[in-house]
């Protein structure tokens, strides 16, 4: 979990291109600046293309925290 | 029978809360969808029936898309046919001009629910009684908050009774609409209803602006209205604004008006349209589908140029602030706020229009070209003194002003005894309380803009 946690920050830092940010698993978009709907897709895709993983409708439509991602990743690395 | 009117307030709302709080609680469901429903009657005793027809079917369907599981292509087939139907009934209705109320609004939390079901977010309920219960509580029924399957399941185990906060936000939402909406709605109308192009500036301006803070305390007061009613019952009705007008941007903007529509339009249009694209190779697709959500948005508002060009006016901005994003962020706040105020007048003026021609020629007029014509004796009325302090309390209270008052006395360090705070709030309350009740007692009937939707 630890390092998926620090592999995402990169990844929010690239998409958001702020090198401040920091997540924690109970953080939502309203937490991250510039985390909003616009920018959302851009980070699904960042996050699909590092992981080499590829989110289902039913997980997208989960996803509303820092927590989720990283549990929704865990899962999918594990198989 | 509104929120507002004389037979709601004195009526309605005595004879429900008495009855619900006197039954027992396992009774309460059924009065108050009973209830309810006759509520609904009372704006559409014909059409009423129309409105279960299209509840009862998205209730089957969600059992439908439930029904086929994982099988992708199966769920597909019978969502697109509850968004087709729904969709294409809901335009026709437009279409035809048929006067529907609420229709908008059921079909949205319909489609909602159809959504959440085909995304494996929820269950379809077996309970036609909770979902209709959902789909007609009186509260949301006609003008929305738009809420969530989720939401309301939720509740309906679990709901917890707020009087406090449901009389605060009924006074509130009340006071908000006759005391604001009403009066500025007068001045407008009388500006609007002058043919453009003979406008003078200033009256042009008077007219955007009362426009602009009419319509936001007419439907942010009606959501008020409505959520404090959601806590009399033990629901929580989820917030549909945010000081809109503080906004810094339009894309800033539409997080903080009409929350719930926004918020619809971002689950299930904007990032099913964003996801989809996400290996397209075209960055410019993300400006095409902000174009689409917007155009939508207007297009919901009604099947009207004037209201198509206002959403696509938003929508056009914030691709700009998106396309801009790095340079927007380092200009000055007050610039930004200014930026965003100009264009939502521009985009109200474009909404309040009869026309688009009537629309420009107002623009026209607020630039200053215009042809004075005989009413320049009219001129006096719109200045006076009842109308520019109208316009103030407008302003006013269309930011935290209470918050930035409470942090000035803070700063300041003026200590206020907390004994006074609760008596302050409660006497202003009633203040509001009674003025509202006079000016519903006293007023000539005015709807809310929202009920046409």
């Amino acid at each position: 979990m630890a390092t998926i946690t620090s592999e995402l920050i990169q990844i929010f830092q690239q998409v958001f291109g702020d090198p401040a940010i920091n997540l924690s698993p109970e953080m939502t978009a309203d937490d991250v600046e510039g985390w909003d709907s616009l920018s959302h897709a851009n980070l699904i895709l960042a996050i699909e293309n590092h992981f080499r993983i590829e989110f289902s409708r039913k997980e997208l439509a989960g996803l509303k925290s820092v927590g989720d991602l990283t549990r929704v990743i865990e899962s999918k690395r594990v198989k | 029978m509104t929120l507002d009117s004389p037979l709601f307030l004195f009526l309605f709302l005595p004879i429900t809360l008495a009855v619900v709080f006197f039954i027992p609680r396992r009774f309460k469901f059924a009065v108050l969808l009973l209830l309810s429903l006759l509520y609904y009657a009372w704006f559409e005793p014909v059409l009423i029936f129309a409105a279960l027809m299209i509840t009862l079917w998205g209730f089957w369907l969600a059992i439908e898309i439930g029904k086929s599981g994982d099988n992708e292509i199966k769920a597909k087939r019978w969502l697109l046919v509850g968004v087709i139907s729904n969709i294409g009934g809901l335009l026709l209705v437009k279409i035809l001009g048929i006067n529907f109320t609420g229709l908008s609004f059921l079909v949205f939390v319909i489609l909602a629910y159809l959504f959440d079901v085909f995304n494996q977010l929820i269950q379809p309920e077996r309970s036609i009684w909770k979902f209709l219960f959902h789909a007609f509580f009186f509260p949301k029924v006609v003008s929305g908050p738009i809420m969530r399957y989720q939401q309301t399941s939720e509740q309906l185990e679990n709901f917890k009774i707020d009087l406090k906060e449901g009389v605060l936000r009924l006074i509130i939402g009340l006071a908000k609409k006759m005391l604001l909406a009403n009066p500025l709605g007068i001045i407008t109308d009388s500006i609007f209803n002058i043919s453009a192009g003979t406008i003078t500036p200033a009256i042009a301006w008077i007219g955007a602006i009362c426009y602009a803070l009419q319509i936001y305390y007419d439907f942010s007061g009606y959501s008020d209205m409505a959520i404090g009613l959601g806590r009399f019952f033990g629901f929580n009705i989820p917030e549909n604004f945010n000081y809109p007008y503080l906004a810094t941007s339009i894309t800033n903007f539409w997080r903080r008006w009409h929350i719930t529509l926004s918020n619809w339009f971002r689950d299930y249009v904007f990032l099913p349209l964003e996801i989809s694209r996400r290996r397209s190779p075209y960055k410019w697709f993300e400006y095409v589908n902000i174009l689409i959500v917007f155009g939508l948005v207007g297009i919901w508002h009604g099947l009207d140029w004037t209201f198509i060009i206002w959403g696509l006016l938003h929508g056009f901005c914030i691709s700009l602030e998106t396309l801009f994003k790095n340079r927007y962020k380092k200009y000055p706040g007050t610039l930004k706020r200014v930026y965003t105020l100009l264009i939502l007048l521009i985009g109200w003026v474009f909404f309040r229009s009869p026309t688009v021609q009537y629309a420009l020629a107002y623009l026209k007029s607020m630039v200053g070209i215009y042809n004075p014509g005989q009413l320049q004796v009219l001129l006096p009325m719109y200045f006076s003194p009842y109308n520019f302090g109208l316009m103030a309390f407008g302003i006013f209270f269309a930011v935290p002003m209470g918050s930035w008052i409470g942090k000035f006395f803070e700063k300041k360090q003026v200590p206020i005894p907390s004994w006074m705070i609760k008596p302050i709030e409660a006497i202003g309350l009633l203040i509001l309380f009674v003025l509202s009740l006079l000016a519903v007692a006293d007023s000539t009937y005015q709807a809310f803009i929202y009920f046409q939707f």
